[in-house]
């Protein structure tokens, strides 16, 4: 049995990391020792959207009408990581029955997923009574998806869950690199996925889904190419303010694209998200 | 033939049984977590959890973009400051540890430069030997 998320790891300190096993041992305690994954979440990319003013593209979005495609759990749980993206890009703009429209959208594959009949209906409803608001609509439509990734990751669906995670971060690279040419800012951020690119690779690896496999070699290509990106680290020791509970960060960090590769970065996200939508 | 089976029945069912008593037991610890970032903060969508004993640890990497505050989370048990967390950088420097701060359940991070960094987390051995960990992670809207 295996109640565990592909994507969680415990190791002994100062030790290498376990290989990755789940299971009960025979106290009866759960053992996880998979590899805990952390997946850049589609918010802040909408949040930097915001940041920069960037004028609403309708050529970033996965249409609606694509929905009607995806007809096995694969696509499904791609598609509603690339919508659930598309909606949190969607709330940087005043867009009324758009924004319903790929809630909906949402919500449908959610219950296809088996995902909406097992999360508290309350949030959906929230969600769906504040699509007017932007805050709204990014914190709400975060809970829905960790409620999502909580249910599938408890009820041995892992690799569900890890699809919608690889299909947010497809779309959220998307819009990125497609302002990225005109915007310096977004152009460091698609650059920083360099630091994502390893955990992306873990959780890619791990796929062992048949309709899965033919994105597998494309998406580990991608991870290939932002890991290779140079990058320069100096630490400097941060500064605590204790009656805040905050810690600022100093160090400097900066990671290198040239146009060139950029362009081929900018090749391959299209080619996977062309996979993944149509 | 048939104890053996019966054995392996029981093994089975006692395994479910304590795995579904564990995760729920990681549920009740991630609602009462997940309050920590619930105001003015956003979800990054995922749940960390694990089950940890005696000196286990466990650890995951994760980005801090430039320019946001991000609040970490970490609990476990069924009262506060049972989790140590720290958090290191891609060459192992140490910028916070809860341990320097009553084990405090949650703190927040300032970054002006995007950074990789790795959050671990260990039972504090003075007040627990086992139990599940829970980390969630938001960002400041």
């Amino acid at each position: 049995m295996c109640l565990s998320s592909c994507t969680e790891k415990t190791k002994q300190p100062s030790q290498p990391p376990v290989a990755d096993t789940t299971g009960i041992s025979s106290s009866g305690t759960m053992r996880f020792e998979g590899v805990l994954v952390s997946v850049p979440s589609p918010a802040q990319v909408a949040s930097l959207i915001q940041k920069q003013k960037i004028a609403f593209n309708d050529k970033h979005l996965n249409s609606i009408q694509n929905r009607s495609k995806y007809l096995n759990q694969t696509k499904k749980a791609l598609n509603l990581g690339v919508y659930g993206t598309d909606l949190a890009y969607l709330s940087n703009y005043e867009m009324g029955q758009i924004i319903n429209d790929y809630f909906d959208v949402i919500a449908s594959l959610s219950s296809d997923l088996g995902i909406l009949d097992n999360i508290d209906k309350k949030l959906v409803t929230r969600l769906g009574n504040n699509l007017d608001n932007r805050d709204s609509i990014l914190v709400l439509n975060g809970e829905l998806y960790l409620a999502g990734d909580h249910y599938l990751k408890a009820n041995n669906k892992p690799q569900i869950s890890s699809m919608i995670l690889i299909g947010g971060w497809i779309e959220s690279i998307f819009i990125t690199c497609s302002e990225a040419p005109a915007n310096q800012e977004l152009r460091n951020r698609l650059a920083e996925q360099k630091y994502a690119a390893q955990n992306m690779s873990m959780l890619v690896e791990k796929m062992d889904d048949p309709v899965f496999s033919p994105l597998k070699s494309d998406l580990i290509t991608l991870c290939n190419q932002l890991q290779s990106l140079e990058s320069n680290y100096e630490y400097k020791q941060p500064i605590t303010d204790k009656r805040e509970k905050i810690t600022y960060l100093r160090s400097q960090s900066s990671v290198m694209m040239t146009d060139e590769q950029l362009a081929q970065i900018l090749e391959q996200i299209q080619k996977i998200r062309n996979f993944i939508i149509e | 033939m048939i104890m053996s089976q019966c054995k392996n029945t029981l093994v089975f069912a006692a395994a479910m049984f304590f795995g579904v008593l564990s995760y729920a037991q990681c549920d009740e610890i991630a609602n009462r977590c997940q309050e920590h970032i619930r105001e003015n903060y956003i979800t990054d969508g995922q749940t960390y959890r694990v089950l940890l004993s005696g000196d286990e640890a466990t650890e995951f990497q994760t980005t801090f973009y430039k320019g946001n505050t991000y609040r970490i989370a970490a609990c476990s048990g069924a009262s506060e400051n049972n989790l140590i967390f720290r958090l290191v950088d891609q060459d192992r420097n140490v910028l916070f540890s809860n341990s320097d701060h009553a084990t405090t359940e949650y703190w927040d991070f300032f970054t002006d430069s995007t950074m990789s960094v790795m959050v671990e987390a260990q039972l504090d051995k003075n007040k627990t030997d086992s139990g599940c960990a829970v980390i969630v992670i938001g960002f400041k809207k």
